[in-house]
């Protein structure tokens, strides 16, 4: 298991529990934060608080588990990047797609 | 240059990033600042990401240059040659520059930007971003989002980065070109 979730007010949290967040767990992740949306929760907060780094494949699932969230009407939302993959997010241009927040409890008040 | 041996496993990744770079700030410590570090990192973690996945059980050789304050970060094997469905063909070698106009491939993109591939010649391929500005997100722009991004990030991350195949030994090689700046 690769989230641990739990509600909270109109949101789900999405913990990762991992560190490296890379190709070995990236189609799991996939599978794990699609099955979430698939079960109707609309507003997924990630939260990557215990991620050091993470890849290319790992930001594909996190982007395919996107659109499969907006074709339901829903969102995700990503909280507690560390500096270097806050940096990544903006070279890939990610950080314009998804609302990134500091942590859980200022993502629920954009909720 | 200094070589070092990746053994192409998942676990090997970070520990090997983290000797690299530690690697690269005690010999050229007072020209990589905060920026500097997280483009080697991220470059350094997609070239042994690319090698995982087109290697399979072989070793892959990441070798580590710095002339005149420019870092060369290059990554060789003798796996396959870098296939790439482009939108315009499927990527072989030699290229074939008729094939391409004007000497220019589009690898992949979305609204964002193009990950574009500039022949040098016909066993050298030198990458490059076309960046758009885009201002408005819609679900439009969403839902046309490229989910490949490994060799956009090293384009995006390198001053210069490009890929050469060498027929006779079979030898592909990744160069990632770094500008450092003094502090």
């Amino acid at each position: 298991m690769i989230l641990q979730t739990h509600l909270l007010n109109n949101a789900l949290i999405a913990d990762i529990l991992l560190k490296e967040a890379n190709l070995g767990n990236a189609e799991q992740f996939k599978s794990e934060l699609m099955s979430l949306i698939n079960k109707g929760n609309k507003y997924v907060i990630v939260n990557f608080e215990q991620v050091i780094y993470v890849d290319s494949s790992f930001l594909g699932a996190l982007v395919s588990a996107l659109k499969l969230a907006m074709n339901s009407g829903g969102d995700i939302a990503v909280v507690g990047l560390n500096n270097d993959i806050r940096s990544l997010f903006q070279l890939v241009r990610l950080d314009k797609v998804f609302r990134i927040y500091t942590n859980t409890q200022e993502a629920l008040t954009g909720a | 240059m200094k070589k070092f041996v990746f053994n192409n496993e998942t676990e090997g990744i970070y520990p090997l990033t983290v000797q690299i770079i530690n690697y690269i700030q005690n010999m050229a410590k007072d020209i990589v600042d905060d920026d500097a570090g997280f483009r080697i990192k991220t470059i350094l973690i997609e070239l042994l990401t690319n090698s995982l996945k087109h290697m399979g059980d072989d070793v892959t050789r990441i070798g580590i240059d710095l002339k005149n304050n420019k870092l060369y970060i290059s990554k060789q094997d003798k796996g396959r040659p870098l296939q790439i469905n482009t939108r315009q063909a499927l990527l072989t070698w030699p290229l074939t520059h008729s094939k391409f106009t004007p000497n220019e491939i589009a690898i992949y993109g979305d609204d964002f930007g193009t990950l574009k591939g500039r022949v040098k010649n016909s066993n050298q391929l030198e990458f490059f971003t076309e960046d758009l500005d885009v201002r408005y997100v819609n679900k439009e722009t969403i839902m046309g989002l490229n989910e490949h991004y490994g060799l956009m990030i090293i384009a995006r991350a390198s001053d210069a980065f490009n890929y050469k195949h060498k027929p006779d030994t079979g030898v592909n090689t990744f160069t990632s070109i770094i500008e450092l700046k003094q502090r």
